[in-house]
């Protein structure tokens, strides 16, 4: 890879310095699993190997937390997630009222470089109809839920709610979610 | 309100942009056109309008156009989506069979058309565009293309919003 001329960063890992000082915010006796590889294997690696392209430690990675906004690079789960700006140190708070996830909060965003952002929304009818049995096709049936991997499944209903209203059926929510995913872009 | 004009490319840019602030039937409030110059990897502002000059409401809409098509159309709404006060109506739809693998679709809004999409239940089918709004007034032709099946009318479905 490292004559793509695409290449622009070589980057430690997705989330994994954000999540666990989220998920460990009080517990600063417990490292990062794999710093040494994120720190000083793969840097080194990247030096010796490739020698132009940077190398950055993770995404997000930069200020204070991970996922500042300013240093570094944001992934701003902030709409569809809720995720609230935190401090190290701080517990983390999350906000997933529709108004705490909304898209417009994207106009509040100060990044440096936003390397994650978005929502999910249904694929097209055709692509529900091979994957999912014909008597679970309507909006939170048991089956599309199962493949809806959102924790809890129905958090994107609040996506749509400030945007085009809850759908009532299914042709409802795959426009009206992709609708919020258009609004969001 | 501003408009800002970014140029990613590595020449300069020379276009006229008309912005539009109209209303969702078929009125226009203002229009008025920019000429734009913009540098290798430049941006500018190429417009401010002072809020006097746009009474903002959920029955409008500002749209910016480019003369030398450099963007598709954009388009901004004032409110959400659900509180847009507009009519939705079905547009015009004509179906051109162009041989056994090719269908040329022309689409002409009565209103404003939001979300126009159209539908073939194979994924193999190709469009040359999908997804987008029609003006008041406003023609697009779409080309689907499927070199695996024949392509019929029967098999399009037009959505809109």
């Amino acid at each position: 890879l490292r004559n793509h001329p695409c290449l622009a960063l070589w980057c430690g890992n997705n989330e994994n310095q954000w999540i666990h000082d989220r998920t460990y915010w009080d517990r600063q006796d417990y490292p990062v699993p794999g710093s040494l590889y994120n720190n000083t294997l793969l840097p080194q690696i990247v030096k010796e190997f490739d020698g132009k392209t940077p190398y950055w430690p993770g995404s997000p990675y930069g200020g204070n937390d991970y996922n500042s906004s300013k240093d570094g690079d944001v992934h701003n789960w902030q709409v569809w997630h809720g995720n609230l700006p935190r401090r190290f140190g701080e517990k983390p708070r999350v906000e997933r009222s529709p108004e705490g996830v909304s898209f417009l909060h994207y106009a509040q965003d100060l990044g440096r470089f936003i390397s994650e952002f978005g929502m999910h929304a249904s694929p097209v009818y055709e692509t529900l109809r091979r994957n999912i049995p014909a008597d679970q096709l309507f909006y939170h049936s048991p089956s599309m839920d199962h493949h809806n991997k959102d924790t809890p499944n129905n958090k994107g209903d609040n996506l749509m709610a400030t945007v085009t209203g809850l759908p009532t059926d299914l042709e409802e929510y795959i426009d009206y979610s992709m609708m919020a995913a258009w609004s969001c872009g | 309100m501003e408009l800002w004009v970014t140029n990613d490319t590595l020449h300069e840019v020379t276009d006229t942009l008309t912005i539009r602030f109209g209303t969702f039937v078929e009125s226009t409030v203002w229009e008025e056109s920019s000429y734009i110059h913009i540098g290798v990897n430049d941006n500018q502002m190429v417009r401010h309008c002072d809020a006097g000059k746009m009474i903002a409401g959920p029955d409008r809409y500002l749209t910016v156009r480019s003369a030398k098509g450099l963007f598709p159309a954009k388009r901004h709404f004032f409110s959400p989506i659900k509180e847009l006060q507009r009519t939705p109506v079905q547009p015009e739809i004509t179906i051109a069979q162009m041989g056994e693998h090719e269908l040329h679709v022309h689409l002409r809004a009565v209103n404003y058309t939001y979300f126009v999409h159209l539908i073939v239940p194979d994924a193999r089918t190709h469009f040359t565009d999908n997804y987008f709004d029609l003006e008041a007034g406003e023609m697009r032709t779409v080309i689907l293309t499927n070199r695996s099946i024949t392509l019929t009318p029967e098999m399009v479905s037009v959505g809109w919003r």
